[in-house]
């Protein structure tokens, strides 16, 4: 079996769009035939679930059987890629159970992939909160995200301050999600589906929608730019590196195009 | 939107008529296009994105909707609506300043491609200017533009555009706008003027010569208008047929006319008010004497 890839997307600070970042990249999976699962943190509700119900469990992270039943499972799970959507002011607490639990060793050993998407926020905070999750990354992954989506303007940075915080930790990566027309956001919001299966114009069970298409040429035009900053960074090659070479060779809009056409 | 059957079995044009200069004849173009498909029995959807006047609008107020792309709400007004039209022709009269953000709109939300998916056949009509940027313009457009056709227009019947029309590429493939006298093109700014009333015979208002002008001028872009659809691929009786079919009733009527005239000058009482008080260089040139359109107007 090949080696299982972990990815856990979170921030300190709320509202920052960590949950839409996770969406994307199960878009991005699916769209490349890789099998995913999810743990959303966000308990007892959870808002990833919402849009991804079928591959997405709600948990509490500080709960042990929780844990257990996230981290014992990599092996075993069918999944080759595991995305945990942490609940706003967890990530570091959460790195620290994986620490403490022997998760980071283990990727450290090269027995799992482990990535971090760490989405930041427009303050000198977020800045901080790098320092703070670089200590416990080990050999993991590290990938920035600035996430415009919500209109963030990251007004508080000076460059300077910013590129001497990211050269502190080694081989970060930074990904920029651009923004996203509100309507869109909340047109997607309200239909409750995956961004691919809004652009396809499908409701949650695969049965035709009648989203405008307007609103599905902007989140089309988004997430192929999301996918492209995937792209760019050689993610799949990361997570799952088989599949990686088949989709070399296909452009991420081919892709929407082709899964808007089924 | 007119209520006509929409034709089957044919792609459903849009066109999209639009310049990178103000003055050089977008309106009247998309003017003669909704007409000619109107004359033709085709159901028309027109849209106006014009901000000042006077518009498209408020020539065919009854068939053009005013669209504003400022906001997402007004571009699934727009796009959305031209994707749901049921196979009816559709005019967009897309003033300078909006050229930009338009294409760039387009481009972003896939529309021409989702258009030519719907059975939709997009044109762009680019009339060209005397600015020296409007043939890198339409370079642009034709290089950016790969889901869409593109065809530029030599509007020679306006000023602004002539010279580019004497100077343009004679190699470059496009329609002609024949070039057209300033008092036949007052007459046709005039905001009550209607191409289809000209060509059904209805603009009895007009004095003969000028309507025998009007019908030339008019006949000639009708025939140019009527090679896009060969251009779009479209099957089915060629645009202009109902056109051709009205233009023999209005010969018809014109030959009628000119007998009605040659009865006699007691013949001028039933005219119609507004007719008796046209120029006297209409009425000499729709041959009634000099003397008596003098005793007439006043």
């Amino acid at each position: 079996m090949a080696k299982p890839a972990v990815v856990l997307i979170g921030a300190d600070k709320g509202g920052v769009g960590k949950t839409t970042v996770a969406r994307t990249l199960l878009d991005y999976l699916s769209n490349h035939q890789v099998q995913a699962r999810a743990f959303d943190t966000e308990t007892p509700r959870g808002t990833l679930k919402r849009f991804h119900p079928e591959i997405t469990r709600v948990v509490d992270i500080n709960y042990v059987p929780d844990q257990m039943q996230i981290f014992d499972t990599v092996h075993s799970t069918e999944a080759a890629v595991t995305v945990i959507d942490v609940r706003a002011g967890l990530l570091s607490s959460t790195l620290q159970a994986l620490r403490d639990i022997g998760f980071i060793d283990a990727a450290k050993r090269g027995q799992i992939t482990f990535v971090v998407l760490h989405i930041l926020g427009p303050s000198i905070a977020s800045l901080d909160e790098i320092a703070e999750t670089a200590a416990y990354l080990g050999d993991a992954k590290y990938l920035m995200v600035k996430n415009f989506i919500n209109n963030t303007h990251f007004f508080e940075w000076d460059e300077a301050t910013y590129a001497a915080y990211f050269k502190r930790v080694p081989d970060a990566v930074e990904i920029t999600v651009p923004k996203l027309v509100e309507m869109a956001t909340e047109q997607v919001e309200l239909a409750s589906v995956p961004f691919a299966t809004f652009v396809a114009n499908k409701k949650q069970g695969g049965e035709g929608a009648s989203y405008s298409f307007v609103l599905r040429g902007y989140v089309r035009h988004w997430l192929d730019q999301v996918w492209r900053e995937y792209q760019r960074i050689g993610l799949l090659g990361l997570l799952e590196p088989r599949t990686a070479v088949r989709a070399a060779i296909m452009r991420p809009r081919a892709v929407l195009e082709a899964a808007e056409a089924t | 939107m007119s209520s006509r059957p929409a034709r089957r079995g044919s792609p459903a044009p849009l066109y999209i008529v639009c310049s990178l200069l103000r003055g050089v004849g977008k309106t009247l173009l998309a003017r003669l296009l909704i007409e000619l498909h109107l004359i033709d029995g085709r159901d028309v959807a027109a849209f106006d994105l014009a901000d000042e006047g006077p518009q498209l609008a408020d020539y065919l107020s009854g068939i053009v909707t005013i669209a504003d792309i400022g906001d997402p709400r007004g571009e699934m007004a727009l796009f959305d609506r031209i994707l749901a039209g049921n196979g009816a022709v559709t005019v967009i009269d897309l003033p300078h300043r909006a050229l930009r953000s338009f294409f760039a709109i387009t481009q972003k939300i896939g529309f021409f491609q989702e258009a030519r998916r719907g059975g939709i056949e997009p044109l762009i009509l680019f009339i060209v200017g005397q600015d020296p940027t409007s043939a890198k313009v339409y370079a642009l457009l034709r290089r950016w533009l790969t889901a869409a056709s593109l065809l530029p227009v030599r509007n020679k019947s306006e000023v602004r555009a002539q010279a580019a029309a004497a100077t343009g590429d004679a190699s470059m493939d496009g329609l002609d706008i024949a070039p057209l006298d300033f008092a036949l093109r007052a007459q046709i700014d005039q905001l009550s003027f209607s191409f289809r009333a000209l060509w059904q015979g209805d603009a009895t208002y007009l004095a003969a010569a000028v309507e025998d002008d009007l019908l030339d001028w008019t006949g000639h872009a009708f025939v140019q208008l009527g090679k896009l659809e060969r251009f779009l691929g479209s099957e089915g009786a060629p645009l202009g047929a109902a056109a051709a079919r009205s233009s023999a009733l209005v010969h018809r009527r014109r030959a009628r006319r000119a007998a009605h005239w040659r009865r006699g000058p007691r013949r001028l009482q039933s005219i119609a008010p507004e007719t008796r008080s046209l120029p006297c260089w209409s009425r000499q040139a729709a041959g009634l004497p000099l003397r008596r359109c003098a005793s007439a107007s006043s």
